[in-house]
């Protein structure tokens, strides 16, 4: 009997020690991973690494869907042509060539979802670092700008946007359409508020190029104003950045995007990219920070051995764009955007699989009814440029993307001068002159009016060829049925996008008109 | 708190009970057929009402007043055995068989019970059945032998998981049952020797699942290893040889139909083209590679195994090692293969009188070597199907490498390129495919340079403490731990495979370490105690249990000497230093407390009731949602012991219900994803100077909120024994709803970062499940035939408010094939209907919308007609609106089957023993998905590419025209022509056995000789064209059942054929 009462306070002790452990033993702290506490944020140096999280979806292309805004903007419009692998390669992008863009592509979700990124890490710099110092100051600015950008990206693409400017709550998950005109005012608000406290380009230093300057903040004051038709504000700021003095065209038309060129005196807002990976490149686009588009419009099965790299020759250049050059007599932009066959001769030796004008010679001739014979020099695998020594080394291409240069910002400046209440055409021409003076082409003059906007609407689409402007820029002319009809353009439904269809699936927000 | 309460009322009610009772008598109740252990076998002193049963080793103890009394053993299915005590202290009785037993013992959660009380629904495979299907793997063991239960193959290759789901998938990720293997919960029992198992009980209802609370949502799968029965020493040796081959009939296009379908494609595709043109584009080609035949050769299985068991009244054991090696029938043995020394040591010693101790422990380690399979981009088994025929396996002579090969690999290797290893075997230098490029490579070529192998030590199990209060009142204590322990090593040399690879591809070596490490330690008290007619039952214990899982790794490229000997990463000298990487982590660590218990109680073994109640804590939840309460309550009435109850054939006739709520959270991780992270540092922006900046950002949007997976699970049933339980039949019908299933992505991309993990909706199963057993013995012939049949449907019923659907299950460069949406099956298939294919430009001029605008501008006699089924672009519903959108597309079916089934036949005569093990489903889809790079060009396909196609009005074939520019995306879509009928009924396993005389036998010392052969795989019906109609779930490693039914190439099961042999001795 005494042994069993021995056991049973055994047996007692043993159930307590296990139960009595309770709530406290199930409380882990955190490990392997700190918390994301905004108090926590409470030097420059880590204020810091979180706006670099914004930054970063500048560079994002491929993360859970493959995008650009140029490449969208050139499928779209007559300057490229999806080819790659054929039709069923990536059909996301021959959607937007053939005008079946769907609220189910992906390419268009991924597009959305990089701005929001962008803009969701932009909010937590203006709104939940406390810290206040000189650098944050900057931070904030360069926070601002980049919520400018990514919200003209979406305005743009898709109108009737979801907006906010402090980061949803889950019970917020949810949100209706925003006015186009809403959005827009706190894209001004913001690009104005940045543009006092950026510095320029000129006081920055070489590893500060990455960062926004005052002249990116009003160039794209500039474009957004002319988006919406703001000429005399346009007009304004645009000035000012003209005469800032801060830049000016490179010589070499060919140049501007070549390595020498990069943050070089024409590039005003410009993308970095570099020749790391570290990780899973497939997995997820934001392990690399390579340019993959440059892979991904490289002269595909074909390589110029010791020049050029192949790629899988997606976005050829339109041969409607070929003949603008031609018809315009441009053979400086023509060759300097354009790797064609005519342009070969600059390479002696063409090794790898030898295609001919008409497209003949590769494995199959799948792809020779859209084979324009003209690939992507504006982003050229060119060697050198990437490291073949990573793993993928197709995600290592280093070529920066020029987001704004200043050409870009003559011919809007030109535009604005054109079309505001009381023109200033002479000054517009002179800007137009310049860009064609570079091309080695001759000066227009004695135009004036609409002679003259039509005239640089051509300028535009010759100067900034497969840039990614084309498309947006025909829109805002109100031209889209004019210009694209011939490819499928609907007047009142493709001047902008469809919301992804799993965003509508999840929000109250509802599709725009005719999608 | 509230446990220590109950527990202190519990201990002083008991407290009370005296011990009046003087004489014990103690034993063990063994079969007279087999000398196993019977346990749950009701000992009653004949005319009082005091009584006991036995335990799971057939040991029972009993005390008595009355020195003189009569026992009485009773179990249903044995003749009745009444033995005088006449003083004694241990009586061991062999009971007999009476007719063919119903009445076994299945073990429940934390207990056992006699089948005849069982109230829920509770399937159990026996030790038995597991020899005969000699399987490599437990769950195979349970395919087609019970009802209800879904074991997914994924691959075919040696020693791959496989997915079991019971009742329907109930959640997104997490579908699988858990196991607990004698007391202690684990994930995989790969590790497991299958003969190392005296019972598996599968816990099909929530109310028996219930005591195994968060875990059980899915089912649980309780595993009893094997222990003496005391006694006799027996020594057993087991042996089995075979060989693997794998099973024809899938192929691909040869170099004639390969031919024929690009010429016609490319008449097809041309403008004006002839097929004099298409000959010439496409030249004769002398080779005809057969590249699945290169690829599948015949592979060699073996297994022996020794185990030893005995005892003495005070301890048993039982002890065993044994080996297995089964070789892939992908490349071999020394690229495909599983191996696995086993060894199990379990004790049971009775210390003292009232103190029992002992062990169960095993030691395993398993080695793998896995091949890249059931994934389109450039797994050895899709390569075999897509790369064209026209490429030889290898060259005649090196000078048949085009110039484009041989410029580039001088580039890598220099001038003597061609002696490097990567390039050649004993048969010669690799073919190189000129035609199909990227990615895609000679499969041999590849098996050729991939190496990898896993290795997995595991040490399972633990040590426990039982106290006999006194009768009736037993507390346990166990303490159990999982240590295991996986090194993963690999390396590739430097390599040219394709003529678009950069000839700059690396040599890589890398090895990796994860350290698993989990214990658990459970007490609890079991109360059994019958007052005359009323049996009562109560288990009440606590549980804690800890996981922690790091790892450790890293690569080194650039080899300075390709070799296994010097593929190792710290070969500092011999590896290029500066592309070395590290990696390493933590990569799981959580905690779950819990109390438990069960209450029950019978009247006359006729009314019983059970409730099972859990309250878990975890630390995968936030503060809000730490624990779950899950409870359950089952009735059971047995109308056959009703005096009202005359009917001869009827000999056992129960109803039961059962009613409980389960949990589940294995989809979780176990990174605390209710509060907010840092990213782990792998992001970067960069700097004027191409510096890497690093960045910070919240890892993840956080939702606080998220909570357990629910189950609740009704289940009606009845068990029916007829002709003295020669027949049995068991019916359940089930309703089991699992609502919150986790899952990831349900967030909208405008929150602005990577979804939260959030509670996003309920999937209901309903089914009906059928269990049909004949046992009989006819002179010398002993029958036993065994027919389960199930039916489940699956649906989801809600999905959060914010989401209509899910969308998953992505297929080569195409997209998305799945969907989850109310209304549905989870994870169905989602696509375009078709209605045939366009036979004349007629037909596609007269398929017109109501405006009269043609449907499909770019469709050519041969192609498919879609239909127009909708306008709406975010429903099913809605009717046609004139166009051809996405929002056309719709339901194509699902990758569950309607119906699953077996049948088991054994038959026993004069020492020989035939065993017939089927298992089919039926009305399941599968998607074909091994030709879907369109990406590609030249790509080969499966024969019925060509065979199939529509050539011409005159030859109308079933299967879309030759086309390599798929305009009207015939293929390059998911639509009903790309789901195929995934249906199929299989013999899984026909063997025949003789065993020797033991009069024979006995002579050489042997008590037990049998010989067999065997044929597995015998024999698949189906109309599915693919290798291999069972496609599981798995893809990369992800789990999801997204995956599900998405043949990408899988790796096909093999036939084996075999011979074996048992002594016992």
């Amino acid at each position: 009997m005494k042994k069993i009462v021995i056991n049973i306070f055994f047996v007692f002790a043993l159930l307590a020690i296990t139960t009595s452990c309770g709530e406290d033993w199930l409380e882990l702290e955190l490990k392997g991973s700190l918390p994301f506490a905004s108090e926590a944020i409470d030097t420059d140096e880590k204020a810091f690494e979180v706006l670099c999280g914004a930054y970063d979806f500048l560079q994002v292309k491929y993360y859970s869907g493959w995008s650009s805004y140029y490449l969208l903007g050139n499928l779209a419009a007559d300057d490229g042509v999806p080819v790659g692998g054929g039709f069923s390669d990536r059909p996301e992008y021959w959607d937007f060539h053939e005008y079946e863009i769907t609220s189910e592509n992906p390419a268009l979700l991924q597009f959305w979802r990089r701005n929001y990124y962008g803009i969701y890490r932009a909010n937590i710099v203006l709104n939940d670092i406390e810290l206040e110092t000189s650098a944050m100051d900057m931070y904030r600015a360069e926070a601002k700008f980049l919520r400018a950008y990514f919200y003209f990206e979406l305005v743009k693409t898709f109108g009737n946007i979801a907006f906010y400017t402090v980061n949803l709550s889950p019970s917020e998950y949810s949100p209706t359409n925003t006015a186009p005109e809403v959005v827009y005012e706190q894209i001004e608000k913001d690009l104005l508020e940045a543009i006092e406290v950026l510095p320029n380009k000129s006081q920055q230093t070489t590893a500060e190029m990455t960062r926004a300057s005052k002249g990116a903040a009003q160039a794209m004051l500039g474009k957004a104003y002319l988006f919406q038709k703001k000429y005399d504000e346009a007009a304004g700021v645009l000035k000012t950045l003209v005469g800032s003095g801060e830049y000016d065209l490179c010589p070499v038309y060919d140049s501007i995007f070549k390595k020498s060129e990069e943050f070089g005196i024409e590039s005003v807002f410009e993308v970095p990219y570099a020749s790391y990976i570290h990780g899973d490149f497939w997995a997820n686009g934001r392990e690399s920070e390579g340019n993959i588009e440059v892979q991904l419009t490289g002269p595909r099965e074909t390589a110029l051995t010791g020049f050029v790299n192949a790629g899988w020759g997606f976005d050829m250049i339109d041969s409607s764009l070929v003949d603008a050059w031609d018809a315009a007599g441009d053979e400086v932009r023509k060759y300097g955007t354009g790797l064609g066959p005519e342009s070969f001769h600059e390479w002696v030796t063409i090794s790898a699989t030898q295609v001919d004008d008409n497209g003949n010679g590769f494995p199959d001739d799948k792809e020779k009814e859209e084979w324009t014979g003209w690939y992507q020099k504006k982003r050229c695998p060119y060697v050198g440029y990437n490291d073949p020594g990573q793993s993928p080394m197709e995600a290592t291409y280093e070529n920066n993307e020029r987001v704004i240069r200043f050409a870009d910002v003559l011919l809007m400046y030109a535009e604005a001068l054109n079309q505001k209440g009381s023109p200033d055409d002479g000054t517009a021409l002179q800007m137009v002159n310049r860009v064609r003076q570079r091309a080695k082409l001759d000066p227009l003059s004695g135009i004036s009016g609409n002679e003259l906007f039509e005239a640089i609407k051509l300028e535009r689409r010759l100067e900034l060829g497969a840039e990614g402007q084309r498309y947006w820029d025909v829109v805002r002319w109100g031209d889209g049925a004019k210009t694209f009809g011939y490819l499928g353009f609907v007047e009142g439904t493709h001047e902008i996008w469809p919301i992804p269809e799993s965003e509508i699936g999840k929000t109250s927000l509802v599709q725009n008109n005719g999608y | 708190m509230k446990q220590k309460v109950l527990l202190l009322l519990m201990l002083s009610v008991l407290w009370g009970i005296g011990y009046a009772q003087q004489h014990t008598v103690t034993g063990t109740v063994t079969s007279a057929d087999d000398n196993t252990p019977l346990p749950g076998v009701s000992i009653a002193v004949k005319g009082t009402t005091t009584g006991t049963i036995t335990d799971i080793d057939g040991n029972y103890s009993i005390a008595v007043k009355d020195e003189n009394a009569t026992l009485m053993y009773v179990f249903v299915g044995m003749r009745t055995v009444e033995i005088p005590i006449a003083g004694q202290n241990q009586i061991n009785v062999a009971m007999e068989t009476d007719v063919m037993g119903v009445d076994e013992v299945v073990v429940v959660g934390y207990g056992v019970t006699k089948k005849s009380l069982v109230t829920g629904s509770i399937a159990k495979v026996d030790a038995e059945d597991i020899m005969q299907s000699r399987t490599t793997r437990v769950e195979n063991a349970l395919q087609g032998k019970t009802a209800g239960v879904l074991v997914q193959q994924s691959s075919g290759a040696p020693g791959a998981e496989q997915n079991i789901i019971i009742r329907g998938v109930g959640s997104d990720n997490a579908v699988r049952p858990i196991y607990v293997i004698d007391g202690m919960r684990t994930d995989g029992i790969d590790w497991l020797d299958p003969q190392d198992i005296e019972s598996i009980e599968i816990l099909k209802d929530a109310a028996s699942a219930a005591i195994y609370g968060t875990e059980g949502g899915n089912g649980v799968v309780l595993i009893t290893t094997k222990m003496g029965k005391g006694g006799k020493t027996n020594f057993s040796y087991d042996a089995s040889y075979g060989i693997q081959s794998v099973v024809p009939g899938f192929s691909v296009m040869d170099t004639e139909e390969y031919l024929k379908y690009y010429r016609t494609a490319y008449v097809n595709d041309g403008r004006n083209k002839t097929w004099d043109d298409a000959v010439e584009n496409y030249p004769d080609s002398d080779v005809n590679t057969d590249w699945l035949g290169a690829i599948f050769v015949n592979a060699p299985t073996q297994k022996h195994k020794i185990s030893v068991d005995g005892g003495s009244d005070r301890s048993k054991y039982y002890f065993s090692v044994s080996y297995t090696d089964q070789d892939g029938i992908i490349g071999g043995g020394e690229k495909s293969n599983f191996t696995r020394y086993a060894t199990k040591l379990n004790i049971d010693s009775k210390a003292t009188d009232w103190m029992n101790v002992g062990m169960r422990m095993s030691y395993s380690q398993t080695r793998t070597r896995g091949i890249h399979q059931n994934d389109v981009f450039g797994s050895v088994t899709n390569n075999a199907v897509v790369l064209d025929p026209t490429t030889p396996v290898y060259y005649n002579d090196r000078s048949e490498y085009s110039d484009r090969d041989v410029e580039n690999m001088s580039r890598v290797w220099g001038e003597e390129w061609y002696t490097n290893p990567s390039l050649y075997d004993e048969n010669g230098y690799f073919g190189i495919s000129q035609k199909v490029l990227n990615e895609i490579q000679n499969p041999v070529h590849q098996l050729h340079n991939d190496r990898d192998q896993s290795i997995n030590n595991k040490l399972f199990g633990g040590i426990y403490g039982e106290i006999n209060f006194f009768e009736g009142l037993k507390f346990r204590t166990n303490f159990d731990i999982d240590l295991a322990h996986n090194y993963n090593r690999g390396w590739n040399p430097r390599v040219y495979t394709n003529s678009m690879n950069s000839p700059s591809v690396r040599s890589r070596a890398f090895q990796e370490i994860n350290m698993y490490f989990t214990w658990q330690w459970e007490s609890y008290f079991t109360f059994n105690k019958e007052f005359g007619d009323h049996t009562i039952g109560a288990v009440l214990g606590t549980s804690a249990r800890e996981y922690t899982h790091e790892y450790l790794g890293g690569d080194g490229e650039n080899l300075k000497k390709e070799s296994d000997n010097y593929a190792w990463i710290d070969y500092g000298l011999y590896i290029d230093t500066l592309n070395n990487t590290s990696w390493g982590g933590l990569g799981g660590w959580d905690r779950l407390a819990s109390v438990f218990g069960r209450v029950s109680y019978s009247y006359k073994d006729k009314y019983m009731i059970t409730s099972n109640f859990r309250r878990d804590g975890s630390s995968k939840f936030g503060p809000a949602n730490k624990f779950g309460l899950f409870p359950s309550v089952s009735v059971g009435w047995v109308m056959s012991r009703e005096d009202f109850f005359q009917v001869p054939a009827i000999s056992f006739l129960k109803l039961r219900y059962s009613w409980g709520k389960n949990g589940n959270a294995t989809s979780l991780g176990w990174d605390w994803r209710y509060l907010p992270t840092s990213s782990s540092g792998s992001y970067y922006y960069i700097d004027g100077n191409d510096q890497l900046l690093s960045i910070v950002e919240p890892t993840r949007l956080t939702n606080p909120e998220y909570q357990w997976e629910k189950t609740e699970q009704s289940d009606i049933g009845i068990d029916l024994g007829l002709f003295r339980n020669r027949l049995s039949f068991t019916a359940d019908y089930y309703i089991k709803k699992s609502s919150d299933f986790l899952f990831e992505g349900s967030v909208p991309a405008l929150a602005g970062n990577d979804p939260p993990t959030v509670n996003a909706g309920t999937i209901e199963n309903r089914g009906i499940e059928f269990e049909l057993g004949y046992n009989d013995k006819i002179g010398d012939l002993k029958i036993n035939v065994q027919l389960t049949a199930s039916h489940n449907k699956s649906e989801v019923t809600e999905i959060t408010e914010t989401i209509s659907f899910i969308t998953g299950g992505n297929v080569g460069t195409f997209g998305d094939s799945k969907r989850m949406e109310v209304g549905y099956e989870p994870w169905y298939f989602y696509g375009f209907k078709t209605d045939g294919l366009f036979q004349s430009e007629e037909e596609i001029e007269a398929y017109v919308n109501a405006d009269g605008k043609k449907y499909q501008t770019s469709a050519a006699p041969g192609d498919v007609k879609y239909l127009d089924i909708a306008g709406t672009a975010d429903s099913l519903g809605g009717g046609p609106d004139g166009l051809l959108t996405d929002a056309d597309k719709t339901y194509l079916g699902s990758p569950y089957p309607k119906l699953l089934g077996g049948l088991n036949i054994n038959l026993e005569y004069k020492g020989f023993d035939l065993n017939v093990a089927t298992y089919g489903q039926y009305g399941n889809k599968v998607l074909m998905a091994v030709s879907v790079r369109d990406d590609l060009s030249n790509t080969n396909k499966p024969d019925f590419y060509i065979n199939d196609a529509w050539i011409s009005p005159e030859e109308p074939g079933t299967f879309p025209r030759p086309t390599v520019k798929d305009r009207n995306r015939n293929l390059s879509r998911v639509n009903d022509y790309m789901l195929q009928d995934g249906s199929f009924f299989r013999i899984s396993n026909l063997a025949l056995g003789y065993t020797l005389p033991s009069s024979l036998t006995s002579k050489i010392g042997i008590s037990k000789l049998r010989i067999y052969v065997a044929v597995d795989n015998l024999y698949t019906l189906t109309n599915y064209k693919g290798m291999e109609p069972e496609v599981g779930g798995d893809y990369w490693g992800y789990r999801g059942q997204q995956w599900a039914g998405i043949d990408r190439a899988v790796y096909p099961k093999p036939r084996t054929v075999l011979g074996g042999i048992n002594v016992n001795f």
